[in-house]
């Protein structure tokens, strides 16, 4: 199924991408970013906080935020 | 926020972004990011050649874990880079859209206020407190600015001003006159703001409040009440701080104290006054006189003619310039003398 998924960290990249039917939050943000914490992000399924046990729907828009962004002086 | 106002505001963002010019900021910094990532792989590589070419065995699995490393994180910084130079084609972003963005920020953010008269929208973050010092609320506020929107139109204002001791205009170690340097977060807001993801993009400004640089900022934490004074307590900044160059305390610049030889600094319990003329000087300028113990500057001290030995210029006897040992000889050997040569005479 497709799902837009916007990933906030890095690059900041949104694309409509395949994904497995019946995928739950938690998997994708394990597939996606592999070596980062959950806890470290604002993770939103259409625009609605997400518990990571919930199940993805074709169509849905997921966003993942960090939480923690070094900033710096000019 | 009613739903009156709300949807007037959505109309409000809907005209800003129709009018965007599609031109956006370049990525100073992240161009610079990769110079320096890129310096720090040449540099790993050196030193695995020098330690292969040395035959330095042991120390070149860590060596390589340090170039892999590296190489990683060029490897990111130049996705990064591609990520945010990928064309992005213009958007239809409906009226809904917008509706839609102001009804997240209200979910994200406990206040969202749209200041009518100044033309702004804003939302507050919760109070910030980095390595313990409490920075208070901020303030982010979009207001469109001539062409945009860009980063350069969001402005981040102190609500509990707490600024640092040595710049009032420095309110959080990545503000300064109301301007947020975003660093890393600056690809992600660029990309956000051109797909008109507004709430994403004061997610993204609240993120970097949130968390400390110390590496790349403009007053550190450490000195953001400033550097205490060693003498007075009082607080100084500590590009403005003399630093004692016997024991390293530092002192403001009423407290410190000069030698009057060599000009160093010093605090007041390192300097001692010449007996003589009772100037400030350190421990290195000032000599014991051998003749009565005394500390001596440079200019109160001088040597015997005589028997070389250093002394106070006091203390020398006027006439001969010699010691006060050297001359008690001299005074010692001249009655005989003079006997001597009144025996000559008379034979």
């Amino acid at each position: 199924m497709k799902i837009l998924l916007i990933n906030n960290d890095g690059g900041g990249f949104a694309d409509h991408i395949e994904v497995n039917d019946g995928i739950t939050v938690a998997e994708l943000f394990k597939k996606q970013s592999p070596n980062r914490k959950p806890t470290d992000y604002l993770i939103r399924v259409n625009r609605q906080p997400a518990g990571s046990d919930q199940v993805l729907q074709p169509g849905d828009r997921i966003s993942i935020t960090p939480t923690k962004i070094e900033g710096a002086a000019a | 926020m009613p739903d009156r106002q709300r949807i007037r505001l959505a109309c409000w963002l809907h005209q800003i972004w129709q009018q965007l010019t599609g031109r956006f900021t370049e990525l100073e910094y992240e161009w610079e990011l990769l110079r320096r990532r890129w310096e720090r792989v040449q540099q790993t590589h050196r030193r695995c050649q020098l330690a292969h070419q040395h035959g330095w065995l042991l120390c070149l699995p860590g060596l390589q874990a340090e170039l892999l490393d590296a190489l990683a994180g060029l490897a990111d910084m130049i996705s990064s880079l591609r990520t945010a130079y990928q064309p992005v084609a213009p958007q239809e972003l409906k009226l809904s859209h917008w509706y839609q963005e102001l009804e997240q920020l209200h979910d994200e953010f406990a206040t969202v206020t749209y200041l009518k008269e100044e033309g702004k929208l804003r939302v507050e973050t919760p109070a910030i407190t980095l390595a313990d010092v409490e920075l208070g609320s901020f303030a982010i506020d979009f207001k469109k600015e001539k062409s945009g929107p860009s980063i350069n139109d969001f402005a981040i204002t102190a609500l509990d001003a707490n600024p640092a001791s040595q710049n009032e205009n420095v309110t959080h170690p990545h503000v300064k006159d109301g301007e947020l340097c975003a660093g890393d977060a600056k690809a992600p807001i660029k990309i956000a703001l051109e797909s008109g993801r507004l709430a994403d993009v004061f997610l993204l400004i609240q993120s970097t409040l949130q968390t400390y640089n110390p590496q790349s900022a403009y007053v550190k934490l450490s000195d953001w009440h400033g550097v205490p004074c060693s003498d007075c307590a009082r607080s100084v900044d500590s590009e403005e701080s003399y630093s004692c160059n016997r024991c390293g305390n530092s002192l403001c610049e009423q407290c410190f104290s000069s030698c009057s030889s060599c000009s160093s600094s010093f605090c007041p319990g390192c300097v001692q006054g010449c007996s003589a003329c009772k100037v400030d000087c350190c421990e290195a300028c000032l000599d014991l006189s051998e003749g009565n113990g005394e500390p001596l500057c440079r200019d109160c001290r001088t040597s015997c003619d005589r028997c070389d030995k250093m002394v106070g210029t006091d203390e020398l006897d006027e006439e001969s310039q010699l010691c006060k040992e050297c001359s008690e000889e001299d005074d010692a050997e001249q009655p005989k003398e003079t006997q001597a040569t009144e025996e000559v005479s008379n034979t």
